[in-house]
């Protein structure tokens, strides 16, 4: 353990002084999500100045998932999205080999080598803020277990966000590239401005067991609204997570037998 | 000397698709299967410094990837330092080093320095050890001005020595190299051959190399395995591979204009003419009479004497003109 919290620690270091190398990119990026969070805010007091409820979700509430579902989006595309986009480059150009060399648990290290912090807080905080503010909370109540539900289903639907888009990098291993395979992933993220239970019964048990993506915001904000049973939903999130961690080691170490390691 | 590797009947395929239409490639994507290397078995004691030499696509990378545990053996048996290199066990990662010529395995973005901090993170060197021994290196390379600069700001040569560093960091008890001095300079190749050579005599590392630069191979390794179309055509000591040829010359007499009429003259036949040059390929034993009937008979320039190139040697292997050992 104390092995892996230095090799992370280092690659935080490593990654910092990584973004700092560009920063002229900075500036565009944080550009490109505020008008993304702008554009997603104009439509929702489009929508809501037509009608008052959307799958029983008022604009307030509405406004709180979108707080979720960004929260939940810049965070875990933060922390992970460049690790997955690291891993099929490398897979491509054949750099993976120096992974594999080295005596470091490559399944860790491929998850956890790229910590963009400078990035996440750029793209985050600025966005995060805007939709704070937009966020009607006094008209909002919550109750402090279906929070701390919440917190714990956020967590959980981090961690299969991230399984699912890895699990889409992995056919790299075979055809040598899976960028426009991964890039489904970013697609499947706008699923986070649409509540819970807008979704029919089918899409619900496809989006949160065959694909579960939607647990992250969906049904962490239904929880937290006091839409949704907590304590249910929280055990079959843990469940869920689990089994992709048992599925995600298994097909890594599958892939890395179809590694065919690209040559110059 | 005990062996350090032991390669039992190794083969490696490949399964390429062959129907790539975007459509039918999805409902009945056929493929061919490419035996990249087929059957090969040979041992490597400790400190030896093996050439791996073949010609491109002939199987040696994979070879070495497999030794590596980059690749997944098709079939047959691997055993480095005593384990199976696909296992990747960290006791076994940490006793192997790679250097590929045509990947960088530091961070383009970072500095040697900070890549290096990372190395002796994941290798667990003491950080004392660990300056000192980049502090040796560095100085040994002439590279202690670049050791803080990004790598993509460096030249290749400096790039490729560090890369090296990076390697042999953690002193790797087998360091694999992969065409390790693909695009230097002259000066630079002949620094890192000398470097790895004097780790293989001192420090008792055992290098497995491939090149396409007989320089290389020359000047660092003891011992050469030919491959050729997956399949190992050669097995035996540098020495002995050269031996029959040392006995060969090639002689290149200069002329203003080649005379006409100059032609094979006994046992000594003419490999290459120019306008101002001609080449004869002759034993030791009738050079002396081949001199002598030329400069007799025209007015030479100049004459270069050499031994036959080791390219040469190989290139008679991979035409079957030696016998497979």
């Amino acid at each position: 353990m104390k092995y892996r919290l230095q090799i992370i620690k280092t690659n935080i270091i490593n990654t910092f002084q990584h973004e700092t190398a560009y920063f002229a990119e900075n500036w565009s990026n944080l550009l490109s999500t505020i008008s993304y969070t702008l554009v997603l805010l104009l439509f929702l007091n489009v929508l809501y100045s037509n009608i008052k409820e959307f799958a029983g979700y008022n604009k307030d509430q509405m406004m709180f998932l979108v707080f979720i579902g960004q929260l939940g989006f810049f965070t875990g595309w933060g922390l992970f999205a460049e690790n997955n986009y690291f891993l099929n480059e490398d897979i491509q150009t054949g750099k993976f080999d120096f992974i594999l060399i080295k005596p470091v648990p490559s399944l860790f290290f491929v998850t956890f080598r790229w910590f963009p912090i400078v990035s996440m807080l750029r793209d985050s905080v600025p966005v995060i803020l805007i939709i704070y503010f937009s966020v009607n909370w006094s008209a909002l109540t919550f109750v402090a277990s279906n929070i701390a539900w919440g917190i714990f289903i956020f967590i959980c639907g981090q961690i299969l966000w991230h399984a699912v888009r890895f699990l889409l990098v992995l056919p790299a291993f075979w055809f040598g590239n899976a960028k426009a395979v991964s890039s489904i992933a970013y697609a499947l993220s706008e699923t986070h401005n649409i509540p819970l239970e807008g979704y029919t019964q089918n899409l619900r048990i496809l989006f949160t067991t065959v694909v579960p993506i939607i647990i992250l915001a969906e049904v962490s904000g239904s929880v937290m609204l006091g839409k949704s049973n907590g304590p249910i939903m929280a055990l079959w999130a843990l469940l869920v997570t689990i089994a992709f961690i048992f599925i995600i080691n298994v097909v890594w170490k599958y892939a890395l037998r179809n590694y065919t390691s690209a040559s110059s | 000397m005990t062996n350090i590797i032991e390669i039992k009947n190794f083969s490696k395929e490949f399964k390429i698709r062959t129907n790539k239409n975007v459509f039918t490639g999805l409902f009945d994507p056929k493929h061919r299967i490419v035996k990249a290397v087929d059957n090969i078995s040979f041992s490597v004691k400790e400190g030896e410094s093996l050439a791996f030499l073949g010609p491109n696509g002939s199987g040696k990378t994979t070879t070495i990837k497999a030794l590596t545990g980059l690749l997944f053996p098709t079939d047959g048996e691997i055993r480095v330092l005593g384990y199976n290199p696909f296992d990747r066990d960290r006791v076994f990662l940490k006793q192997i080093g790679l250097v590929m010529g045509n990947k960088a395995g530091l961070s383009w973005d970072l500095t040697a320095r900070q890549s290096f901090n990372l190395l002796q993170k994941i290798y667990e060197i003491p950080k004392v050890d660990c300056e000192k021994r980049i502090e040796e290196l560095t100085t040994l390379f002439n590279l202690k001005h670049v050791l803080n600069t990004p790598l993509r700001s460096v030249s290749l040569g400096e790039r490729m020595k560090l890369e090296l560093i990076g390697a042999i960091l953690h002193s790797p008890k087998i360091l694999f190299l992969d065409e390790p001095t693909i695009g230097l300079d002259i000066i630079s190749k002949k620094n890192i051959r000398i470097f790895l050579r004097d780790i293989q005599k001192h420090l008792g590392t055992t290098l497995i190399l491939t090149s396409h630069d007989m320089d290389d191979v020359e000047k660092v390794c003891d011992r050469v395995v030919v491959i050729n179309h997956g399949q190992k055509i050669y097995d035996d000591m540098l020495d002995s591979l050269t031996k029959d040829y040392r006995k060969e010359r090639i002689i290149t007499f200069y002329f203003d204009t080649v005379p006409e009429g100059l032609a094979s003259i006994g046992h000594s036949e003419v490999q290459e003419k120019a306008a101002d040059f001609i080449t004869y390929r002759t034993s030791s034993e009738h050079m002396p009479k081949l001199i002598e009937e030329i400069t007799t008979a025209h007015s030479v320039l100049d004459i270069d004497i050499k031994l036959i190139p080791l390219e040469d040697i190989i290139e008679d292997l991979f035409s079957k003109k030696i016998t497979a050992k």
